[in-house]
């Protein structure tokens, strides 16, 4: 029974809870048991949060023997990213200059859970401050392994939280993404994963990385429980500047209609990863095959459920995405890591009897990790007052640039009238821990597909479309104008219904 | 490629970046540093015409749905103990630092 429970969608448990089949105590205690048991070898956690999970769980139970109205997740077992402030709890966002903070609030995504009577079970690793891709530049090691295969990544940097979601420890979890955060975790772990609009989710609470692209998502099994989450979590929040005044709508009604009509555009610019020579001239190295495949089937799908879709639409400033996010995600990371000092909060390192200089470079030399530290450094250098023309401004008119592409071709009175963009989510499955059998260049530019988004500021969903002749999974992505998340949801949910039948018919 | 950031100038940015590293990993980072250098350097090529300005955020964020300012007002939070908690040294409600350096510049 408690293996059936865990496997069962976040939508199917919170009725039974709601309607006393079950309850949350009983969820709960099905989600720990598997969540210890896989942990041995799936290491997706900083911080368990046992006792807290079980009080909230008690409360969800005795809010329905009273007959109170309880929350859409109610008893929901969820985990977040350790960049997420939960009061009470050991919050760390992966790293050592955090080991042990303890924060006096939650960040507004948890608030919001909480409101919605889901129950935090624990905090998922990440790479320190959400600066990697695969997770190893985590403080808290071992980092997560990816469950479909534990020599490989789970990718990064809420690679815990999709390893976990993978492996049902918890049914659902908080990620956050600036480049591929969430997306490319959850292709890597075969999850579903959606970064929505800059401004639709409020940050508040969360640990800044890059704040011009930072976004707070859900990480899924399924799309309809990304539908589900993405009722509880949108919004405007006056705490976080950034959120707009913009209708939400019921995400999971919008699920029930179909996709007749939907014009969705594939762009031979996501089908090759392109490297820049010294000269300008494109390097393209072709991606792996069986995500072409992969692209191709979900493409298949679309046009058999009425949707139109158009070939060779061109996205020509995609190959300048990784430059440009590289410099305004160090610039804005050196500033937002200026915070960490040892006085406030956070480790203290050294001997106590220097000055304030020497508390503040002791403390972050023994706190952060070296990946943050050349951050800092590559930011802290390239926003001098010389460069700042040369490479800043640059960057943030390569920001406009992108942004154009997608302009174009999302126009309703354009040539391309695209309601979506349907892209590889990654250049590559999960790779080796070991990198062996891998092209460096495709795990260098790993986020060439992803990245984008963050820039443009549009959403991206990455979800499962199939599988390699390995058994690794395969993301792909739909992307589309502002506030469109309904629309991205709409077409993978018709995508995920189509794949999960042909598997039955295998 | 010609390094951009000599062991001078890698000093200073450890300096004002105030974090106290150690000989060998300051080295090894300075080296990381001029290899991201290459990618940073593409920016260089990429063709923008003088029409493309610089922008902040990638969507618009127009004034109708902007949150605006917020009224300029105190609320106070719940648990103020609880702050000077997070402290690593704190005695009698307030955090304790040591002195502050004082460095004339210019």
């Amino acid at each position: 029974m408690n293996s059936d429970l865990i496997r069962l969608s976040a939508f199917e448990q919170a009725e039974l809870v709601r309607s006393k089949r079950i309850s949350a105590t009983e969820l709960l205690d099905a989600a720990l048991t598997q969540t210890a048991e896989s942990e041995k070898q799936i290491h997706a956690f900083i911080t368990i949060c046992e006792k807290e999970s079980i009080n909230k769980a008690r409360e969800v139970d005795r809010k329905i023997a009273a007959g109170e109205p309880t929350g859409p997740l109610a008893g929901v077992p969820y985990s977040a990213k350790d960049m997420f402030c939960t009061r009470g709890i050991r919050t760390t966002g992966g790293s050592g200059i955090l080991r042990g903070w303890i924060p006096p609030y939650n960040a507004a995504a948890v608030e919001r859970m909480g409101s919605a009577d889901a129950v935090l079970i624990g905090k998922t690793n990440c790479d320190e401050f959400g600066m990697g891709g695969t997770n190893e530049s985590t403080a808290f090691m071992p980092c997560p392994r990816n469950p479909h295969d534990p020599e490989r990544v789970a990718g990064g940097s809420s690679g815990g939280s999709a390893a976990a979601v993978a492996a049902y420890e918890g049914t659902v979890s908080l990620g956050t993404d600036t480049g591929g955060s969430i997306r490319e975790p959850a292709a890597f772990c075969g999850v579903v994963g959606l970064k929505p609009t800059y401004g639709r989710v409020s940050r508040w609470g969360t640990i800044a990385f890059a704040s011009s692209m930072d976004t707070v998502g859900p990480i899924t099994r399924s799309v309809k429980d990304a539908a589900l989450m993405m009722n509880v979590l949108a919004g405007f929040d006056a705490r976080d500047n950034v959120t707009g005044r913009v209708p939400v709508p019921d995400f999971l009604s919008e699920l029930k209609k179909d996709i007749t009509g939907l014009r969705v555009g594939i762009s031979p610019d996501f089908l090759n990863l392109t490297v820049l020579n010294d000269d300008g001239s494109p390097d393209d190295h072709p991606i792996d095959p069986e995500i072409t495949d992969a692209l191709m089937r979900a493409a298949d799908i679309l046009a058999s459920a009425g949707a139109e879709v158009i070939w060779d639409v061109p996205m020509p400033n995609t190959k300048y995405s990784v430059p440009a996010y590289f410099v305004i995600s160090r610039i804005e990371a050196y500033s937002n890591l200026q915070r960490y000092d040892g006085l406030k909060y956070g480790q203290r390192a050294g001997t106590h009897d220097g000055d304030m200089y020497d508390l503040f470079a002791e403390s972050r030399e023994a706190g952060f990790g070296h990946e943050v530290k050349l951050r800092i450094l590559t930011g802290l250098f390239i926003s001098r007052k010389e460069f700042y023309e040369k490479y800043y401004l640059r960057a943030q008119r390569a920001r406009a640039l992108i942004r154009s592409d997608y302009d174009r071709v999302f126009d309703p009175a354009g040539k391309y009238r695209l309601d979506l963009l349907l892209t590889p989510s990654t250049p590559l499955p999960a790779f080796r821990f070991d990198r062996n059998g891998t092209d460096p260049r495709l795990v260098r530019y790993a986020d060439q597909f992803t990245a984008p988004m963050n820039f443009a500021g549009i959403p991206g969903i990455s979800l499962p479309a199939g599988r390699t002749a390995d058994g690794l999974p395969i993301g792909v992505q739909f992307v589309g104008n502002d506030y469109s998340e309904a629309i991205l949801l709409r077409a993978a949910g018709v995508v995920e219904q189509a794949l999960a039948s042909q598997q039955e018919k295998v | 490629m010609d390094e951009v950031v000599g062991e001078a100038l890698f000093a200073e940015l450890v300096q004002t970046a105030a974090i106290d590293l150690q000989p060998d990993e300051a080295e090894a980072l300075r080296k990381e540093l001029n290899l991201k250098m290459e990618v940073i350097r593409q920016l260089e090529i990429i063709p923008l015409s003088d029409s493309i300005s610089p922008v902040i955020h990638g969507n618009p964020y127009p004034p109708a749905i902007r949150c605006g300012l917020r009224e300029d007002k105190w609320i106070p939070f719940d648990a103020p103990d609880a702050i000077v908690r997070q402290a690593p040294l704190s005695q009698d409600s307030f955090i304790v630092s040591p002195d502050v350096p004082h460095q004339r510049i210019g």
